[in-house]
């Protein structure tokens, strides 16, 4: 797919639909990042990306679906997603079982059910490629509105909620003691995850839909100190990765998804030295001010 | 003919069952409008409990708890500053945000509500002395500058009751009076205060009022009345040496102070 210019993603619909998911993506990543990082769930995001595989197979095995998913497989894909991730939640909402453990349980066998149904239906195996790496240039309008509508529902839940889940992130306890649902939120967030690996996973791919979850909200935390500025940064970064890494996916004919994860990781190499670079810069300061005051 | 003040917290006949273990057991303890109520007592006697009930974020298993002037939801506006963990060195927000998070509410503040929340949190940062560490990670303060930190966080909302859970735990000693003397200044301002705390001496030196919990409440009262064999019977444990206001509790009996009796 090399093409000459930007004027192209503009001139084949087939592009442009590429773009706009692109950018639906990046806006609805990049908004729920901050709190998949600061709330630990990058775990879960991974979990949920890999369960989605038990949808996608649940999905094709009773509705036998070609390659192209429909809004059908979707819905299966996503009920069983949003189970899977209420299950998470559930287990780790308790302080019988740490989230971490609860995450693991429940996506190897999600993953387990969805390999015992493909090994039902072989024939369908050739399109596990799609999943795992992405298709972002068979995205069909229907998939455009699908992620429309979710970046418009992570936007609301970011607006109407914002400063209780700033407060969840830093304490669950204290912020359970100041009126803020938490409960509500954590399944709120953890279901956006589960829709957003299902809908990201045609334009990078189940196994790089986890970074665009995690590395522009690392990038965010590394570099602000308020969670305005944070998410700023985290939709930045994956709006700047997202047009990079299909511009390079054009200029070098590789594939888009990986183009786009690579750019969000080489960005966050540049934030963490940044950030090192200025902890020292301030670790410096703070001896000469001590030197100072001793003098 | 001058009436006691109306109790602002009532707690009558509290009972709290938890994974099918007792926590508390018909507590009844009334605290007054403005009073310093210090919460002392072993590890697992319930105070955090305690707590967590007057909070609203446990239930009890029986009994009640009465708040007068209550607001919304039944209860006054309450701050509270947890017991701290460990919270992950990695976490980004600054100390001025932390207090910022304060301030009640689920949506964004722009504008003038914004300016204002910011100016406040400024001020009560001035207030607990760390004004100058206002941009400052708060996972980069110390100990003692984290719990400030808090307390000027609960301070936010002006709150008419200030729970606290051991704030001073792991705080020099010159950071512990630092906080009571703020909590102090507090309680004569008319702030209601609950202060659960191991550290006897500093308890009794700063608060009006002592519960002595240790699943049921083994006592309640003036600060100064509390008496050795109470704390002893609480903790049911060897106490080296405790200082108790003006008295000293020692572990090999009563002994006497400037010939007045003390434990």
């Amino acid at each position: 797919m090399k093409l000459a210019s930007l004027n192209a993603f503009l001139e084949y619909g087939f592009l442009t639909r590429a773009l706009v998911a692109g950018v639906l993506m990046s806006v609805t990543c990049g908004l729920l990042s901050p709190f998949v990082v600061l709330r630990r769930l990058s775990f879960s995001a991974d979990g949920l990306a890999h369960a989605s595989l038990g949808g996608l197979a649940l999905g094709m095995f009773l509705l036998a679906s070609g390659p192209a998913p429909t809004l059908a497989s979707y819905g299966v894909s996503f009920v069983f997603t949003c189970l899977v991730a209420t299950a998470i939640a559930y287990f780790s909402g308790g302080q019988r079982v740490h989230s971490d453990t609860a995450v693991g349980a429940c996506y190897v066998a999600a993953f387990a059910f969805g390999i015992l149904l493909l090994s039902l239906r072989q024939r369908y195996s050739g399109h596990l490629e799609h999943f795992f790496f992405g298709s972002l240039l068979a995205v069909n309008p229907l998939e455009c509105w699908l992620l429309a509508g979710l970046c418009l529902v992570a936007a609301l839940l970011c607006f109407s909620c914002w400063r209780w889940l700033a407060q969840w992130t830093f304490d669950e306890e204290l912020a359970l003691a100041g009126g803020v649902p938490t409960a509500a939120l954590r399944y709120a967030l953890i279901l956006l995850i589960a829709a957003t690996v299902i809908l990201s996973t045609r334009v990078v791919g189940v196994l790089l839909v986890t970074a665009m979850l995690i590395l522009p909200g690392a990038i965010g935390t590394l570099l602000g100190r308020s969670m305005g500025i944070i998410t700023l940064l985290s939709l930045g970064v994956a709006l700047a990765s997202t047009l990079t890494g299909l511009a390079l996916s054009n200029a070098a004919d590789v594939p888009p998804g990986p183009a786009i994860v690579l750019t969000a990781f080489a960005l966050f190499v540049a934030a963490y030295l940044l950030r090192r670079q200025r902890d020292q810069r301030h670790s410096h300061a703070r001896l000469h001010d001590s030197h100072e005051h001793a003098a | 003919m001058t009436h006691p003040p109306q109790p602002l917290l009532e707690v009558e006949k509290l009972t709290l069952d938890l994974s099918g273990r007792r926590i508390l057991e018909n507590i009844n303890l009334a605290v007054a409008p403005g009073e310093f109520l210090g919460v002392i007592g072993p590890n697992g006697g319930g105070k955090t409990s305690l707590l967590r009930v007057l909070l609203g974020v446990l239930q009890p298993s029986a009994g009640r708890v009465r708040w007068a002037h209550a607001s919304d939801g039944g209860r006054p506006h309450l701050g509270y500053v947890p017991q701290r963990g460990g919270l992950d060195r990695s976490y980004p927000l600054s100390a001025c945000e932390i207090v910022k998070q304060g301030r009640s509410g689920a949506r964004p503040l722009f504008g003038a509500a914004r300016r204002e929340v910011a100016a406040l949190a400024e001020q009560l940062l001035h207030r607990v002395g760390l004004v100058e560490h206002a941009e400052a990670p708060f996972v980069h303060l110390s100990g003692g500058q984290q719990r400030r930190c808090l307390l000027a966080r609960a301070l936010m909302d002006s709150p008419s009751v200030l729970l606290l859970d051991e704030p001073t735990a792991g705080v020099d000693t010159e950071g512990q009076q630092q906080f009571c003397a703020i909590l102090r200044e507090l309680s004569e301002q008319g702030i209601t205060i609950a202060l659960v705390s191991h550290d006897i001496p500093l308890i009794t030196k700063y608060a009006h009022r002592i519960a002595c919990l240790g699943v049921t409440l083994h006592w309640h009262g003036a600060a100064d009345a509390l008496e050795q064999h109470t704390v002893l019977d609480a903790y049911r444990c060897e106490l080296e040496r405790y200082q108790v206001g003006e008295k000293r509790i020692t572990s090999s009996g009563p002994h006497f102070h400037g010939g007045k009796h003390c434990l």
